[in-house]
């Protein structure tokens, strides 16, 4: 048996710009007192970045033009969250970029007046995970007769600070996703998870008795929640990679600076060896994520691979 | 380095010996470092490269049997042996720097392997080719789920090495560190090898002992030999731990 490796690579010069504005946008506006500063917040982030954020088209690089996106593709977004994470800069860009997606891979134009929020800067959430554990395949949140979300969600990141939520549901057994605004929340639906990350805020929370004002159903949102699961994995993965990054540097920085026994640490091949193998993880963590930027903007290949598997299939 | 070369006229006088010269006693030239002057204050520059012919009186390559029952290397004697003088390459005393420049390409770090330390290229697909075969306690192995994982680890090893040769193309994804994916080439590639080949090798139950030679060895002891074979490519051209220590300082500037 063989598999020809896909080992597409491309990168473009817009993403080459983007790369670098992000980068530049990271290391002017985000310094690690800010950063420091931030972490202590209730909602750990900052509106003014934030709107800068949004003014340079963040929130709409993977969104198509008729929507109020840049029509980039999310391959585009992979430097963008990289330089982000590179600067371990919270923002709610990944939970508003994710709900963007999985709404125009569920309904397309017909949601043009959600995704056009999202790309002019209000907050998206997803909410997902039924359980605490990986199996919430059972989807617990439920759309009743009366027309009320009744169930709750957990982990939902930037709950706190969301506008919109898309919450993944189901009504009487047909996957659905409603949506849902804030202001419908009651008081006390939301639980704050006390994460490791102190970069990021997520909540428990409960939709018992919220009227959606929107609910996506049809073919589409199966394959859309699927595909929106591996954009989340190639996002997450890519700020990940730039937050690794920056820990090599920090290492690296203290090799070159501490001394004990009158000589610099980084000159030990005890600490040497590993700190290679660090960067090695993070080069190969980096070549994935721009390999994935590569091919997420046509998933048809991965899609087929990935059917096929679930219908017993062998495939690699 | 202790070999030494001696200018005489046109030629050059050769004494001395080398160990592990890969195939010397097939071929018709060599690569020789050599020390053309003894009293230099930095030893580097008393050596000398020259582009030396093997088949001359002088000079003898000896066989030496490996680990694997392969031959291979060997040891190649010189006893007063004349080269000419136009084999030297670049300046007397200059070889060192030519030599580092011809070490970049045998690890790889310049595109086209000077030299390939295995015969056979063994990829992923062939471990798991071969490991889809073997069962434990009347289980085929690979439903094993810790198989899997690994396997899976080494298919993404395996993807990243070729994924970093794709992306060495693209400059404006190297520019944190310049020449690292490079430099790193023979440091991940060789060690990744090893590995996967250790692993196959070990996936055989009992039958992992058997060696080429043995008629129940797994496809004939390949993965043995393999393996073994491999440990030449994580010491030829620079072991591990000196790659190691050159992507630290040269790639990381760590101090040395
Ligand atoms: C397959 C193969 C082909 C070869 N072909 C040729 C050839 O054609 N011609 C030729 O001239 N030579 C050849 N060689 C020899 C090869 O160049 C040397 O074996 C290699 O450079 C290592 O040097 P050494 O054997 O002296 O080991 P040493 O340098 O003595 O190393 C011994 C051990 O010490 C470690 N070590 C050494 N220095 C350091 C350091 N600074 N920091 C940490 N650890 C260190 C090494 O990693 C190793 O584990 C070949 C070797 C192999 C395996």
């Amino acid at each position: 048996m063989s598999v020809t490796p896909n080992v597409t690579m491309t990168f473009s010069e817009e993403q080459g710009m983007l790369l670098d504005v992000a980068r530049g946008f990271v290391r002017d506006k985000a310094p690690i007192d800010v950063i420091r500063a931030q972490l202590e917040t209730e909602t750990g982030f900052d509106p003014a970045l934030w709107q800068s954020m949004v003014d340079m088209g963040w929130t709409g690089i993977a969104l198509p033009d008729s929507v109020g996106g840049a029509g980039m593709g999310v391959g585009s977004a992979v430097p963008v969250f990289e330089s982000l994470g590179g600067g371990l800069l919270g923002t709610p860009l990944l939970s508003t970029t994710l709900a963007g997606q999985l709404i125009w891979r569920a309904a397309g134009e017909a949601a043009a007046s959600w995704l056009t929020r999202l790309c002019g800067g209000e907050v998206g959430a997803l909410a997902l995970l039924d359980h605490a554990d990986w199996g919430a395949a059972n989807c617990g949140v439920s759309l009743g007769s009366d027309g009320c979300l009744s169930g709750r969600k957990c982990f939902v990141a930037d709950a706190g600070v969301a506008d919109v939520f898309v919450v993944v549901a189901n009504d009487n057994g047909e996957p659905i996703l409603a949506i849902v605004e804030a202001t419908a929340l009651s008081s006390d639906a939301l639980s704050h998870n006390v994460v490791i990350d102190l970069t990021k805020r997520s909540a428990n929370v409960d939709f018992t008795g919220v009227v959606p004002v929107d609910i996506l159903r049809g073919e589409r949102v199966v394959a859309a929640l699927r595909d929106t699961l591996l954009l989340g994995a190639l996002l997450t993965a890519s700020e990940t990679t730039g937050a690794a990054a920056l820990c090599l540097s920090g290492i690296t920085d203290y090799l070159k600076t501490r001394k004990q026994f009158g000589k610099l640490i980084g000159s030990y091949q005890a600490l040497k060896h590993p700190t290679v193998d660090i960067y090695v993880g993070m080069e190969n963590a980096r070549s994935f994520i721009y390999h994935g930027a590569s091919v997420v903007d046509d998933l048809s290949r991965l899609r087929r691979r990935r059917d096929g598997l679930q219908d017993g299939q062998s495939g690699r | 380095m202790q070999t030494r070369a001696v200018k005489e006229g046109d030629e050059y006088v050769v004494n001395g010996s080398k160990i592990w010269t890969t195939l010397g006693n097939y071929a018709d030239h060599m690569i020789l470092l050599a020390r053309t002057n003894t009293k230099t204050e930095r030893k580097y520059d008393g050596l000398s490269f020259f582009l030396s012919p093997m088949k001359v009186a002088g000079i003898e390559a000896h066989p030496i049997r490996k680990v694997t029952g392969e031959y291979g290397f060997n040891q190649t004697f010189f006893t007063d042996a004349r080269i000419p003088a136009s084999c030297l390459m670049g300046e007397e005393g200059g070889g060192w720097t030519v030599a580092m420049k011809t070490l970049e390409y045998e690890r790889g770090v310049t595109a086209g392997q000077a030299s390939a330390y295995w015969g056979v290229a063994v990829q992923v697909d062939d471990m798991i080719d071969e490991l889809s075969a073997i069962e434990q306690d009347g289980e085929p192995l690979l439903s094993d789920p810790i198989v899997r994982d690994d396997l899976v680890g080494f298919m993404m090893e395996a993807k990243a090495l070729s994924l970093a040769a794709r992306r060495m193309a693209i400059p404006a994804l190297g520019t944190d560190y310049p020449m690292g994916l490079a430099l790193s080439v023979k440091y991940r590639g060789t060690e990744y090898e090893r590995r996967m080949k250790q692993y196959t090798a070990s996936k055989q139950g009992a039958q992992s002992a058997l060696y080429v030679g043995d008629d129940d060895a797994v496809s004939g002891g390949f993965w043995q030999r393999a393996y073994f074979s491999n440990f030449g490519a994580t010491i030829g051209g620079g072991t591990t731990q000196v790659q190691a220590n050159i992507v630290a300082e040269h790639v990381l500037g760590l101090p040395k």
